[in-house]
């Protein structure tokens, strides 16, 4: 009875020896057990291809009202036809800024999610559920809201500013969400 | 070494081996030494076996897995969609299901056994989901009739990072392994696996007996501590040396460890198949790789075909030698049934059954080539290869299947029809696409040749091109930054005019139509894209303007300050392009463009996660002007094409980009949750007959007619104001006037002369489609 294997390999006893450098590998990433601090990559780290940073401008951000919300009925998209009629044009005008909604079933769920874990202390856990919130809203102001306030209440000033002034500009026509946002760019002095 | 100069000795003790008083001695002596020797064998082989047994025993490949489908009520998701998904996730259709993996597809209505999943974020249940779907739309969400807010399914595992060897295995621990396998195992390959002390006598003699009988090799004596030991310390090679060590190290394996440790590590050693150079080992990959669920899934006839396959992984290989296979699988039942392991109704059913093995999935031969290109080199700027192929991580992606399989059927239509229109003359023509979400910068689908399984030169992130007039926004958005010179309607004079080259010569663009328009409203330079009035605009703002505009809006790249820039002689990937129009459609937030979400290690602890970030880098006014003038360019400009084919409500931005004689075709877009940049040209540059309004144009709306996806709708921040004009007279003029437009100005901008409708001046079209904004 054998295990056959047809991939050739070379199995010899001097693999031992580098068995006890595996070891030593395996602390590189793996670092069983120990609780590591969970590295966020940045600019420079995260995208593609390098980029020095980002230089950032300051410029005032007017008010916008949020733009979609994630239950919005998609318009109905033709089948791929060639064309052959010239419809007349009609386009249609922004939004006049209306008030919040609130946010979605699905995004008051995982914001509540994400609140239970930021009281249990598990911040990086609470991210987790905001930033799947995000990726299902991303232009709803509520979600830029909490994950502004998670990034203040982690210390991380530079990351909460960006995400207020992005919220505020969603938030046109809810007084409440923009002063809301106001105040939390007042209180990281800008 | 101790093996090399131990028969050196023996040959100086043969040639001493005489009967005398110093002879006896010697032979002591010698004997002495060799005993020496072989206890430092011994040691050594103990030593080599404690390393590599507690050590890191294999190098895990790291994993990649796509996005995991989110789940709520209200999602736009179609059951057609989700059948895609599932397909990936290897489910089977069932008229009722009752195990993790199953799912019953209906027209509207989708109920399923997800199987669960460790997400770095938490533990996602396996549990029962019931979809119903209406309007482009999943309607309703629940699991046992309560509704459920959110659900996410397992993610799609679209590839791995395998070490040089291409071993490839899902670790198991024994405790999840089910009972009815470690028997079949040890009734088939070692009946006496929990009497023997490493090596089995009565089995040498059995399988002597056998052999002998036969006249061949029909058995082989090892216990699964020898096969164990052969597979894990030595080396394939058939040699007497390595038969002799196989016994002492298997009995020294058995000193040290519990039947149980040896177990665990026979079931994730032993080799049970081959995908293309990927082998598989282990039985937990085993489980995945001919069923498509783990182990803890299978029924008892599947369980004793994997343990049939410990004999010859590629002579029993179901897939390809069925009969064999099934042979070997009843023989391994009936011997499960001898040793009690299942009565004999139950194996005799059990032998009723179909292999039951799922069809090879796609996904293992490298399905998203290009996709896994961009991971892999996102990777590397933070792993180590050796790291990557050997620590087992888990690569969480946005990838999204369903969107990549669409974006690919996209591209292939569009090739295949313009061969059809253009014959010879755009024979082997190349394409990329990238698709990102417009709002979050994560990118979903990633095509880097016209055969999206070709793992090659990537397009999408290696072809570096000139980008034509897709460079023109940041020039119209250099002007309108500054409101108090310019604004959407300031005439920009389109005549003829000379401009220097990097090399001194002089150059005289012309418009792609060859007219001279004397003057142009700004918005209509754009949507037009009029080489003329650009590169006026352009030279009147300065390079130095154009070119921070650009760096801005994320292009990393040097670029060259010649005027020719203006016109679009900056070279780009496509992947660069995507950054570059997603500040745009992020309303001038910049968010770097990310293919990971998270990397966790073997043990589910999150090593690193890659945040969303943006930073403002634009006035969010001067972005609104910017992308009124991009809708218009798809309303009535160079992008018409699509406005023919895409309801008016999407809203579509977009520019279309062409090269000098065609030799690229270019477009970039947005609607509300996408933006995709398509390229179409030759690798050599050749020219092509088609325009980026004829050519990647078309692949875009392929594309976007597939995904049904959500309208752009933009809001005037506070500090625009809408006005109706008279475009060409740049003046105020009433509500609704026949030839006026609504045109958005910062505020403090807009013209301060007014005229009533009456006056009329020069001729004008018919009509706009702005003035019928409100017509209705």
């Amino acid at each position: 009875m054998k295990i056959y294997a047809s991939v050739q390999r070379e199995r010899g006893l001097w693999r031992a020896a580098a068995a006890v450098g595996l070891l030593v590998l395996a602390g590189c990433a793996g670092q069983p057990g120990a609780r590591v601090p969970v590295e966020e990559r940045g600019y420079g780290a995260a995208t593609f291809p390098a980029q020095p940073d980002a230089v950032a401008t300051p410029a005032p951000v007017p008010a916008a009202a949020y733009e979609r919300r994630p239950q919005a009925q998609r318009p109905e998209v033709a089948a791929p036809v060639l064309p052959a009629v010239v419809p007349a044009p009609v386009v249609s005008a922004p939004a006049a800024a209306g008030r919040y909604p609130g946010p979605a079933p699905v995004l008051l769920a995982l914001i509540e999610q994400a609140d239970n874990l930021q009281s249990q202390g598990d911040a990086q856990g609470a991210l987790a559920q905001l930033e799947r919130a995000q990726r299902i809203a991303p232009r709803d102001p509520q979600v830029y809201l909490q994950l502004a306030r998670l990034r203040l209440h982690m210390g991380d000033r530079a990351r909460a500013e960006p995400l207020a002034r992005r919220g505020l500009s969603l938030s046109a026509g809810d007084p409440d969400l923009t002063r809301a946002f106001k105040a939390l760019l007042a209180g990281l002095g800008r | 070494m101790p093996k090399k100069r131990a028969p050196s000795r023996s040959r100086s003790a043969k040639s001493a081996a005489k009967p005398t008083g110093r002879g006896w001695a010697l032979l002591f002596k010698v004997l002495l030494v060799a005993l020496v020797l072989l206890l430092l064998g011994l040691l050594y082989m103990d030593a080599t076996i404690r390393s590599r047994f507690e050590g890191q025993r294999w190098a895990i490949p790291a994993k990649v897995y796509a996005r995991p489908l989110e789940l709520y009520a209200g999602k736009a998701l179609t059951a057609e969609a989700l059948a895609i998904e599932l397909k990936q996730l290897g489910y089977q259709q069932v008229g009722w299901p009752a195990r993790p993996g199953e799912v019953q597809l209906q027209p509207g209505r989708v109920e399923l056994i997800s199987r669960g999943f460790d997400f770095a974020d938490g533990k996602e249940p396996s549990r029962r989901l019931e979809l119903r779907f209406a309007n482009g739309q999943l309607q309703q969400l629940s699991s046992a009739g309560e509704a459920l807010a959110v659900a996410r399914l397992e993610p799609v595992l679209v590839g791995g990072i395998y070490p040089a060897d291409n071993e490839d295995r899902d670790l198991v621990q024994l405790e999840q392994v089910p009972p009815l396998l470690l028997q079949a195992l040890v009734a088939t390959e070692d009946r006496h696996f929990y009497q023997h002390h490493g090596i089995s006598l009565r089995g040498i003699a059995r399988a002597t007996w056998a052999n002998l009988r036969a006249g061949r090799v029909v058995q082989g004596g090892s216990t699964l501590t020898q096969q164990l030991v052969k597979n894990f310390f030595l080396s394939s090679e058939r040699s007497l040396l390595r038969k002799l060590m196989e016994a002492p190290m298997a009995m020294l394996l058995e000193l040290h460890y519990d039947k149980n440790e040896i177990l665990q590590a026979y079931l994730n050693e032993v080799y049970l198949g081959q995908a293309g150079s990927r082998a598989i080992h282990g039985f937990g990959l085993a489980s995945q790789y001919y069923f498509g669920r783990p182990l803890e899934g299978l029924s008892v006839e599947q369980l004793a075909l994997l343990v049939g396959l410990v004999k010859g992984a590629s002579y029993y290989d179901p897939r390809r030698y069925p009969e064999r296979a099934k042979a070997r699988r009843d023989l391994v039942l009936s011997l499960l049934q001898q040793s009690g392991g299942i009565d004999q109704r139950a194996a005799h059913r059990a032998a009723q059954q179909p292999l039951g093995v799922v069809a090879k999935s796609s996904l293992t031969k490298g399905a998203f080539p290009a996709y896994l290109d961009l991971v892999k080199r996102q990777l590397r700027r933070d792993y180590r290869q050796q790291d990557l192929a050997s620590e087992g991580l888990q690569v969480f992606t946005s990838l999204d299947p369903i969107v990549q399989s669409l974006a690919e059927q996209s591209l292939q239509t569009v090739v295949q029809r313009l061969r059809q229109r253009h014959g010879a003359a755009i024979k082997g023509l190349q394409g990329a696409l990238v698709v990102g979400n417009s709002q979050t910068g994560e990118v979903v689908a990633v095509i880097g040749d016209r055969e999206p399984r070709f793992q090659g030169f990537n397009r999408a992130l290696d072809a570096v091109r000139p980008i034509g007039s897709l460079v023109k926004p940041a020039v119209y958005l250099a002007a309108l930054e500054q409101p108090q010179r310019y604004t959407l309607i300031s005439a920009i004079k389109d005549e003829a005019l000379q401009l220097q080259n990097a090399d001194g010569s002089v150059w005289s663009p012309n418009n792609f139509d060859h007219q001279v328009r004397g003057l142009v409203p700004l918005h209509q330079g754009l949507s037009h894209s009029y080489n003329l009035a650009t590169a006026h605009l352009g030279m009147e703002l300065g390079l130095p303007a154009v070119i921070d505009v650009l760096q801005r809006l994320g292009v990393r790249r040097e670029i060259a300050p010649f005027p020719s820039l203006l016109l679009g002689s900056l070279s780009l990937s496509p992947l660069e392009v995507t950054q570059l129009y997603q500040t745009i459609a992020a309303n001038g937030f910049e968010t770097p463009l990310r293919a990971i979400r998270s990397v966790v290690s073997s043990e589910g602890q999150l090593l690193s996660s890659y945040p969303f970030e943006l930073s403002q880098q634009f006035s969010p006014a001067a972005i609104h002007l910017l992308q009124y003038a991009l809708q218009e360019t798809v309303h009535e400009g160079t992008a018409k094409a699509l406005y023919r084919r895409f309801p008016d409500s999407l809203n579509m931005a977009g520019k279309t980009g062409t090269t000098n004689d065609q030799r690229d075709s270019w477009f970039a877009g947005f609607t509300g949750d996408y933006l995709a940049v398509a390229w179409l040209g030759h690798d050599d540059n050749r020219p092509t007959p088609l325009t980026g309004s004829s050519g990647a144009l078309q692949v875009w709306a392929e594309l976007m007619a597939q995904l049904q996806p959500a309208p752009f709708e933009t809001v005037a921040p506070a500090d625009v104001s809408y006005q109706w004009v008279d475009p060409e007279r740049g003046v105020l003029t009433g509500t609704g006037c026949p030839d006026a437009r609504l045109i958005p100005f910062i505020v403090g901008s807009e013209p301060q002369r007014f005229s009533g409708c009456g006056i009329q001046g020069s001729v004008r079209r018919a009509q706009s489609w702005f003035s019928r904004l409100f017509a209705d």
